[in-house]
């Protein structure tokens, strides 16, 4: 014991010692001093840290001013950032972990930080280049093929056709499509297979050029000293940027335009969340899980040009510096409670693109200018100039586009006929990129690149997050069927067919070009999570009439045959209206394509936003944002993943007496010492609803702040031409200007509330099995020794089981919860509405959460999104009949049913699309949202996790979105692995 | 009426009986006893008490609550059936359900609700009701009343027969509400049949000749490939001659699965026959030949 204190007090010596040597580094090398003092700029990195425990016995601080660090022992006033570790054994034994690490004791609570968090990241990223981290092995600017572009795809994908015309298919005679394979379309599969191959690079163009528009332009304040209008500001910037960013057209690629630099690049936003990469500048190359490259340069533009810029000035501390500290945003920062989107992005919403398609933008600029002209409120004035400014960006970037091509094609020899036939696409698109999207398209070549070009800008603007691309098949039809009219015989109708799918395919590839940018600890968390750029097909148009067309099925095959994480693909069903040969369909490319498209109960969904008071012709026009949330086309911001709220976090707190057993701090309500206070199970009942509301309003609390926040530091100009309602509302849609404002909540892990609910009432409080304190001790135990207790609970009928009294507990949490959150207004006037999916979130909530009541275990998974609990019951129709049971007219933001289905091997391939389509019809006709179908089983998963390399094409469903496999962490491989596989037979 | 019977099983999402997505009823009792019975806790239509080895904790509560002392440690299955009164006390103590009932009463009313919970299943896959065993005709004051309510309710009836009832009562009562007869034929000679299922195969084979030539409804033979018992050569030729004969082209082949050997030790019965092994390649290619003018499923 003795010793071990002296070795604790040597270590905090070593620790102090560590920052002096840090120090004299900064004194002794330039290459360190400039991440102090800048030369070229004349920055100096102002900066006062202090380090301490959480008991208070030890405290050392250190200042950075005039380009020197100095350190000391005791308190400084006013730190920008105060460290604290647990206790001294801690800190002793933590403080030289490596910086990739470093974020990880955030989540054990070994560490903690009150302040600015990106001065801790900066520090991380200080303490790592003393340790000598270096980027090694690195071979040039490009990206690296990780692997040889070969054909890995091993779908064996199985067609069947259909030689009619249903829906509203008017020119397809089989609209499935089955004589197309992946093999008919060179381009298609070789640039498939490149992308496969490709290692991610983190792209700093956008984050160089956003930084140099401000450094001369100004943040807060303009040239002339006058506080900065956002809206001008911000258009300033994202035309700065889009007007300055390289215009490429990649080798062989029918589409123009690119969202970075690389070929397949990471795209950064330093006023929203880049800076949390900063400790791993360095070691992001050679990072274990989904490694992405980055050149020295890069790297040094980032820590000392970029991120100083942007400490104070991202919307997580603007928030923080604005509101005080908030105790809702501290909480947000203890990672069990909710996870808040805003200061990663806003994105998550469906831009008005058949308005493009159908006016141009340039249309919108003159809609803006004559607005600007007729209103003399200056603010109004303002956005308009705002929009027009952004808008004008978009064809700088545009007319880049073409002249690139031109450039590209008078590179070209003209004498082989390889380059030939290039030049003449590049001539092509030349033209196109010069006509659209500033004006209206006339050709689905030309619909595409419009589509294309106006999203690549969009994302100079708005971060990839789950921008969505919306009814691509509603959008394209028209011009698909423009181009068959001039067909003249049937031969050229048949090329018009194949040039569709390939054009569809070209712009799913060039979908696939950004990954989001993902600290090491998000990956561990969470992650696995592409962009998620959705796009939805079918169900009925604002009329209510059958919208599956001939697009739906050119889009299907496209998606089916590439076999990409992106687009997330999500299709639309209404029964009665849509064929059931379309269900079919949908259910045959889940089959070949593993766990989508995700399948949507489109009557359920229109129905629950009637409900939340949107109009019917409105809510019928919705489309998929980000995993399977509602949006209605181009009319409404909606935000519709803006948190997620762990259920299980107040069920603990409500254990715990309104403490978090992950920290041990106090962060909810006193409701009870569970071991006494609760005679019976409405008592306990009402002490986790007094838990539950209190999070929910610290939710909204912090939700709306960083709203705010958004408004200030990173408005929408450009996305707000977009849409209908801010032009004619002169407004912002970050500041309430479209017809719909709502924000959109997800909730974790219901179902591990429920049946911790039910064992609670059964056995505590029905059967009296044992009292509340012995069972609070084998929770707080794991369990371990408290077999008799897990036994017993094992036996307890649990939600999806369809014993009696199950479904009724979830629908009570169900309508508790709505009744909160719909009582609350968000920063822009609109409702919240709530759903029921996780994303990833099941799997890192779960590694903070100890045992539950349920019977699960610490540390494990919660239940991925709308889903019982691995073996609650043998059958899939009593977990089919209970989700379904749930009123869905309280989930409009939706919730995802993940269901593990695999086909029996000995069936054919007619029996097995009969029995899966019989699935999911009967779902929707019990009322159930939406479906989707993991079909790989757990052997060929576990394949996977021991062959990676075999699998890069493996898609799984987590929750609501898709992902590789093999770029997913263990955890959640596990989680996947253990969900409940049913298996006819 | 008699509106109570004992089931051995409900099996929902049911996929191998019959088309779509079906509920499996496991009726207890059964006028045959082949030594090889997929389902020997199906075979006597009494209530017996079942033990599971594997998932005993050797706890032994049930040795002090018996009160016959019939649970013996002496027996490798633990318990001695000549003193057990299947009053059930052991069960109610058995921490890990160990030790079960085998065989549940049912209620006409209450199978029929259970049944109708997953109706939209059936409606969409073209699925329903398949009555199955032991023998459900062994029943058949219980199965007219439950296929009289069922049919009220337009749900699609399967049954699974021995072939070993009283026709005239069959085609009275029961035959009127079917949609799918699934006719199990085993052994063609009808000394063997006897050995093997203990009764011989006169009164089945005429039912099957009868009903064939009734042309009611759809009938599908079954045929179980037990090694060395049906599966002969001689065995299989013969009966593929028969039914060719009746003009029978469409067949089901059920393929041996040994697993019911412990299911058998867990009532206390041990098996006069024993062979361990699923079906093999070889003799799957060899089985294909026999029946190469038939349409047959995948076994």
């Amino acid at each position: 014991m003795l010793m071990q204190v002296l070795d604790v007090e040597k270590e905090l010596e070593n620790f102090k010692e560590q920052l002096n040597l840090l120090a004299m580094i900064f004194d002794t090398r330039r290459k360190m001093r400039r991440e102090i003092y800048n030369e070229k700029t004349g920055f100096y990195f102002d900066a006062k840290y202090q380090f301490t425990t959480k008991d208070d016995a030890f405290n050392v601080y250190v200042i950075f001013k005039d380009g020197k660090m100095t350190v000391a022992d005791g308190k400084i006033d006013n730190p920008n950032i105060t460290i604290y570790y647990k206790d001294k054994a801690t800190l002793a034994n933590l403080y030289n972990k490596s910086a990739e690490e470093s974020l990880d004791y955030l989540l054990t609570n070994e560490m903690g930080y009150v302040g600015n968090m990106s001065y801790l990241t900066k520090f991380s990223y200080l303490t790592s280049l003393v340790m000598g981290a270096k980027i090694k092995d690195y071979k040039g600017p490009e990206n690296r093929l990780l692997y040889p572009i070969k054909d890995i795809d091993h779908r064996k994908l199985v067609n069947e056709s259909l030689n009619r015309k249903i829906d509203n298919v008017q020119v397809l005679k089989d609209p499935f499509l089955a004589q197309y394979s992946i093999n008919d379309f060179p381009r298609l599969k070789y640039l498939k297979n490149r992308r496969f191959a490709l290692k991610p690079a983190i792209c700093v163009e956008r984050a160089k050029l956003v930084t140099e528009y401000h450094k001369e332009n100004g943040f807060e304040f303009d040239k002339s000293g006058n506080p900065f209008d956002p809206e001008l500001r911000q258009a300033g910037a994202v035309r700065y940027i889009m007007s300055n960013k390289k215009p490429i057209i990649h080798d062989k690629h029918l589409i123009a335009g690119s969202t970075t630099s690389k070929e397949v690049g990471i795209p950064m936003y330093p006023e929203l969340i880049a800076t949390a990469i900063w400790p791993e500048l360095k070691t992001i190359a050679e990072r274990e899980l989904n490694p992405n490259d980055i050149s020295e340069k890069d790297a040094d533009t980032l820590s000392l040009e970029v991120f100083p810029y942007w400490m104070e000035r991202n919307v997580r501390e603007y928030c923080r510096t604005k509101n005080n500290y908030p105790k809702s945003q501290a909480l947000e920062e203890g990672w069990v409670f909710y996870f808040m989107m805003k200061t990663n992005a806003i994105s998550h919403t469906v831009p008005g693109f058949p308005m493009v398609l159908n006016e141009g933008l340039e249309s919108v600029i003159n809609k803006a200018k004559k607005l600007e002209k007729e209103t003399d409120n200056l603010e109004k004035q303002n956005f308009y100039k705002a929009v027009q400014t952004a808008m004008e960006g978009v064809l700088e970037y545009s007319m880049h586009l073409s002249e690139e091509a031109l450039r590209l094609a008078e590179s070209m020899d003209l004498n082989d006929p390889e380059q030939a036939k290039r030049i003449e696409e590049l001539k092509e698109l030349a033209r196109i990129c010069a006509k659209v999207p500033a004006k209206p398209a006339d050709t689905l070549y030309e619909a595409i690149q419009s589509i294309w070009t106006s999203f690549v800008c969009l994302h100079c603007e708005n971060a990839n997050s789950a921008l969505s691309i919306g009814r691509l098949d509603q959008m394209l039809q028209p011009f698909f069927l423009k181009d068959i009219e001039k067909a003249k015989d049937e031969a050229e109708k048949q090329k018009i067919i194949k040039k569709a799918i390939e054009l569809v395919g070209s712009l799913f590839i060039r979908i696939n070009d950004h990954d989001p940018l993902m600290p090491n600890v998000g990956w561990k968390l969470f992650g696995g999570s592409s962009s998620d750029d959705t796009v939805t097909v079918g169900g009925v148009d604002e009329k209510g009439s059958n919208a599956v067309n001939d697009m739906s099925f050119i889009i299907l095959k496209a998606n089916e045959m590439l076999g990409f994480q992106d687009p997330n693909m999500n299709a639309r069903y209404y029964s009665g209206i849509n064929s059931k040969e379309y269900l079919r369909r949908l259910t045959e490319v889940n089959l070949n394509m593993g766990a989508s498209p995700s399948i949507h109960n489109d009557k359920t969904m229109i129905e629950a936003l009637v409900h939340e008071g949107f109009s019917l012709e409105h809510a019928r026009d919705w489309a998929t944002t980000g995993c399977v949330e509602p949006t209605i086309v181009g009319k409404h911001y909606g935000h519709t993943n803006c948190m997620l709220l762990n259920l299980v976090a107040p069920l603990e707190m409500a254990l715990h007496n309104g403490i978090i057993p992950l920290t041990g701090e106090m962060m909810g309500i006193e409701t009870g010492d569970v071991r006494s206070s609760f005679p019976t199970f409405n008592d306990f009942l009402d002490a986790y609803k007094t838990q539950l509301k209190y999070l929910a309003e610290q939710s909204i609390e912090i939700n709306n702040f960083l709203g705010e926040a958004h408004e200030y530091v990173h408005p929408t100009p450009l996305l707000s031409g977009f849409y209908e309602g801010p032009l004619e509302r002169g407004k912002d849609l970050i500041k309430g200007g479209a017809i719909y404002n709502t924000s959109g909540v997800a909730l974790v892990a219901l179902t591990d509330v429920v049946d911790s609910l039910l064992v609670i009432r059964d056995l505590v409080y029905n059967k009296k099995e044992f009292n509340f304190a012995t069972f609070f001790e084998a929770i707080k135990n794991d369990f371990e020794g408290y077999e008799d207790i897990l036994n017993k609970i094992e036996q307890v009928p649990k939600f999806g089981s369809g014993e009696e009294g199950t479904v009724e507990m979830a629908q009570y949490i169900v309508d508790y919860c709505y009744t909160i959150y719909n009582s609350a207004e968000n920063y822009r006037g609109g409702k919240y509405l709530v759903g029921y999916w996780s994303i990833s979130y099941h799997t890192g909530f779960g590694m903070l959460t100890g045992a539950l009541p349920s019977g699960r275990k610490k540390g494990k998974a919660l239940t991925p999104g709308l889903t019982p609990a691995p073996g609650t019951t043998d059958i899939l129709l009593p977990s089919i009949q209970s989700i379904a049971a749930l009123d869905y007219l309280k989930m409009a933001n939706n919730a995802s049913y993940n269901v593990k289905l695999v086909p029996h091997p000995g069936d054919s391939h007619e029996k097995t699309l009969d029995l899966f389509t019989s699935y999911v019809q009967s779902f929707f006709d019990l009322n159930g949202m939406q479906w989707q179908f993991n079909v790989i089983s757990s052997d060929t998963l576990r394949d996977a996790m021991a062959n990676p390399m075999d699998y890069r094409w493996l898609l799984v469903r987590v929750s609501g979105y898709n992902a590789y496999f093999t770029k997913l962490n263990k955890n959640m491989q596990l989680e996947i692995i253990e969900r409940h596989e049913y298996r006819p037979k | 009426m008699e509106n109570i019977t004992l089931l051995v099983d409900i099996k929902r999402n049911a996929l191998d009986d019959g088309p779509g997505i079906r509920t499996l009823i496991f009726f207890k009792g059964c006028p045959l006893s082949c030594v090889w019975c997929q389902n020997p806790e199906a075979k006597s239509p009494n209530k017996e008490l079942s033990f599971n080895k594997n998932i005993c904790r050797e706890c032994f509560a049930c040795i002090e609550e018996c009160n016959q002392n019939a649970i013996d440690l002496s027996y490798e299955f633990r318990i001695d059936r000549t003193k057990c009164n299947l009053c059930g006390r052991c069960i109610e103590v058995c921490p890990n359900s160990a030790l079960k009932f085998v065989g549940q009463e049912y209620r006409i009313k209450d199978l029929v609700n259970i049944i109708l919970k997953d109706r939209i299943f059936f409606q969409n896959s073209g699925g329903g009701v398949t009555l199955s065993g032991g023998e459900p005709l062994y029943h058949i004051n219980y199965v007219k009343d439950l296929v009289k309510e069922l049919k009220k309710e337009a749900i699609h009836i399967c049954i699974e027969t021995c072939g070993y009832y009283n026709r005239e009562k069959f085609y009275e009562l029961i035959l009127p509400y079917l949609d799918l007869i699934y006719f199990d034929l085993k052994i063609f000679d009808s000394e063997l049949h006897r050995k093997y299922c203990n009764v011989s195969n006169e009164r089945i084979l005429a039912n099957f000749e009868d009903l064939i030539k009734k042309k009611s409804i759809k009938i599908v033979p079954r045929i179980p490939l037990i090694p060395k018992i049906t599966d002969t050569q001689d065995n299989l030729s013969k009966l593929a001659d028969y039914l060719k004969k009746l003009n029978v082209r469409k067949i089901i082949l059920l393929s041996y699965n040994p697993l019911w050997i412990s299911k058998s030790l867990m009532i206390g019965i041990t098996p006069k026959y024993d062979y361990s092994e699923f079906l093999d390649k070889k003799n799957k290619e060899r089985i294909k030949l026999i029946f190469s003018d038939f349409e047959i499923n995948d076994f």
